[in-house]
């Protein structure tokens, strides 16, 4: 009896997010619920790698590529989640190397990195090649498929901003620190 | 002895003497000629064996070195072409294990989603106050996703009998599905250190794989 009712007494916080919810979430295409709440299972160093996979995905679709630092570093045991760990780790790398090309003008040519579906990797992979053009201060990059716009905001800490256009238009937008 | 026979002597020692001499230009002269003959005869030996053989000489063709200094040295180079390492993540769409799932299906039998039965059995617990109606009530908590009230639910069928293993079972999966995956294990360690389930057991062994 002492033993349960020490037991019951030792009752901690209980999360609200749960590994369901989170899944619930992103299949349901609420990456950035996912992203934030799911922030709380990644900051208390969380094992469960197909969550940590989950949240680093979702993050990585609404461009908050910082997080998947701490996600990483868990993303041990199996190919998969190796291989995910990766993604990850080559998305943080492309985009710190984006932003220095477009602070620092640093030389991308001849640099070769895993080949992902983020803009990230389309744009780094055409960047690498040489495949842009600079006009008025602004990186313009073409392929077959989709235009792509790279230009630094005039903020104190500046922005890349990374702009997605097809047949002219823009499709969407995304901005990286 | 006389004149005369001094005279005999010396003539027949010059004769012997020129005897000598005679014979050391024969045997010079053989021996001379022997060697000449044998000179010339292996000579003629060699020569009919070169003859016979003849080592075909290199023909080496002899550019212009203007030409070579003007012709530009062409290496072509393989690019190694290795392809590109491709990367995505691995997300399974069907997150639960077998185990759990059947859990849950062999859980889907038990509780019914009846709000009368909730009622009835809140209404019999405080009549009777009984481990049965509490574990119905667990239950069906835990199947409706109510994880608070089940984890309620399981401490009252624990108190009333601890030691039934499915209330420990329902409290560690209440707290696992909330996040609380360490207090579910040491539920769970805490329950099998005084009775011992196959199923508690494994219970165990999947969080803990969780980690």
């Amino acid at each position: 009896m002492r033993f349960i009712m020490l037991l019951f007494l030792s009752l901690g916080y209980l999360s609200a997010y749960s590994y369901n919810d989170v899944l619930k979430d992103y299949r349901a295409g609420n990456f950035e619920k996912v992203c934030s709440d799911g922030s709380f299972f990644y900051l208390k160093n969380d094992k469960n790698e197909h969550i940590l996979t989950v949240i680093g995905d979702a993050c990585a679709k609404i461009d908050a590529i910082n997080p998947l630092g701490n996600i990483v570093k868990n993303l041990v045991t199996t190919k998969e989640h190796r291989e995910s760990g990766s993604y990850f780790a080559t998305l943080i790398l492309q985009k710190k190397l984006i932003y220095q090309f477009m602070q620092d003008n640093i030389n991308l040519k001849e640099l070769k990195l895993p080949r992902t579906n983020h803009v990230l990797s389309i744009v780094f992979e055409n960047l690498s090649k040489g495949n842009y053009e600079i006009v008025n201060k602004k990186v313009q990059i073409n392929t077959a498929e989709m235009g792509y716009l790279l230009w630094l905001s005039d903020d104190e800490q500046k922005r890349v901003y990374i702009d997605e256009y097809k047949d002219g238009k823009l499709v969407k937008s995304h901005w990286y620190l | 002895m006389t004149s005369r026979r001094f005279e005999e002597l010396e003539k027949r020692a010059l004769k012997i003497q020129k005897i000598r001499i005679v014979k050391t230009i024969f045997f010079a002269g053989l021996f001379s000629l022997s060697l000449s003959s044998y000179l010339y005869f292996s000579k003629n030996y060699s020569l009919k064996i070169t003859e016979k053989v003849s080592i075909p000489q290199p023909v080496i063709e002899k550019e212009p070195i203007q030409e070579l200094i003007n012709t530009p040295l062409k290496i072509e180079l393989k690019k190694e072409e290795y392809p590109t390492l491709t990367l995505s993540p691995t997300i399974e769409q069907n997150a639960s294990s077998s185990f759990e799932k059947q859990q849950y299906d062999t859980l889907k039998q038990i509780a019914q989603t009846n709000e009368d039965k909730e009622k009835f059995l809140l209404q019999n617990f405080e009549k009777n106050h009984d481990f049965e109606t509490a574990h119905s009530l667990m239950l069906l908590y835990f199947h409706k996703k109510h994880y608070e009230k089940a984890i309620y639910w399981s401490q009252e069928a624990i108190t009333l009998n601890p030691a039934s293993d499915q209330p420990w079972i329902f409290y560690a999966k209440s707290n696992f599905y909330t996040g609380q995956r360490n207090e579910a294990i040491r539920s769970l360690e805490i329950y099998l250190k005084h009775f011992n389930t196959q199923e508690s057991t494994q219970l165990l062994n999947f969080y803990k794989g969780q980690q």
